[in-house]
């Protein structure tokens, strides 16, 4: 039979090729996701709020400027749940006190966090903030917010979070 | 000379060739594994933190504080320090000393009284070691001298010394 060993060979070739390929996307898509340094932003926003939190006195509000790091991981502004009527703000999920365990904890993307303790024994609390403003309250006078002031993107109407609030208070 | 049914040795070499990119995708993934666990060092930024928090806090408007010489003191109550954080983590220590600063002969003043240290009290050798030697583990301390006066005017000497081995770290699953 003529042009057996032929079929073989390009078998044995296509398989080769689409390991090649899996490796390399594989890799690429490995590379991509570390290049963006979260582990490394991560650890020093940890830092230099644990650091703050330990210098301040009760009654210290600090305003944290952290819009281009919601920019580059496109933390937005705020989450409306429309069945439950009610909204909530993504940078305290990236931004969180555990007061038990006396630790500042950030998160930026889904591979865990970092944290980094402090030592201070004052209450601390976050809070988002836009342009200096606190959010309003109400879910439509957010929703009004956003289409009077708020929105930074028209086209894709997406906004990002800006700015944390620390407030330093006795317990 | 012509051979014939000769057999291609490509597929015998894709082994070595797999291979070869399991190491140069081991030794990427090493890299970025290591860039990303290193750690930014500001465990002496974070001593001089909390010696510049206790000094501010034993001294009011230039007077050291009533019952800051005595042994029932709590600092942690007073400078709003978690005692918890200081004693059970392992990772800090304080201390401080009172000197009569009108008696002080080559820089070395007459010591009236002196705390105990708080949290792990080994780091005050420690930090001596780390600072002749480059010593990754060990802790970092800090000094801060605050020279005031106590309620009848006698000068005095506060000297604080505090440490910390704290590097924080990745919490997964959170």
């Amino acid at each position: 039979m003529l042009g057996k060993r032929g079929i073989h060979l390009v078998g044995e070739e296509i398989v080769f090729y689409i390991l090649n390929a899996v490796f390399f996307i594989v890799l690429l898509v490995f590379i991509f996701n570390s290049v963006n340094g979260k582990p490394v932003y991560e650890q020093a926003y940890a830092k230099q709020i644990a650091f703050l939190i330990d210098q301040a006195k009760p009654g210290t509000e600090i305003v944290l400027d952290v819009s281009d790091i919601c920019n580059e991981y496109k933390i937005p502004l705020i989450n409306i749940d429309s069945a439950k009527n009610t909204y909530s703000k993504p940078i305290l999920d990236a931004f969180k006190i555990d007061d038990k365990s006396k630790k500042v904890i950030v998160k930026f993307g889904s591979m865990g966090s970092y944290g980094m303790p402090y030592f201070s024994n004052l209450k601390v609390e976050f809070d988002a903030l836009v342009d200096g403003k606190e959010l309003p309250v109400g879910l439509q006078e957010v929703q009004d917010a956003i289409k009077k002031k708020l929105i930074q993107d028209v086209l894709n109407k997406k906004l990002y979070c800006q700015q944390l609030k620390i407030k330093i208070s006795e317990k | 000379m012509i051979i014939k049914n000769k057999r291609g040795g490509e597929k015998y070499l894709s082994i070595w060739w797999f291979l070869m990119l399991a190491v140069i995708g081991v030794g990427l993934v090493a890299g970025v594994a290591i860039f990303n666990a290193r750690t930014i060092d500001t465990r002496a930024l974070e001593a001089d933190i909390l010696a510049v928090r206790v000094a501010d806090c034993l001294v009011d408007n230039g007077y050291l504080k009533t019952g800051v010489v005595e042994e029932n003191f709590d600092v942690y109550e007073n400078c709003k320090i978690n005692k918890e954080t200081i004693e059970k983590s392992r990772m800090y220590f304080f201390s401080y000393e009172v000197y009569d600063a009108e008696k002080c002969v080559n820089n070395e003043c007459k010591i009236i009284f002196e705390k105990p240290a708080y949290g792990v009290a080994d780091f005050k050798g420690d930090c001596k070691i780390s600072q002749a030697i480059s010593a990754q583990e060990y802790p970092r301390c800090s000094e801060r001298k605050v020279y005031t006066v106590n309620k009848e005017g006698k000068g005095l000497l506060l000297v604080v010394t505090a440490g910390t081995n704290n590097k924080g770290g990745r919490i997964s699953g959170v």
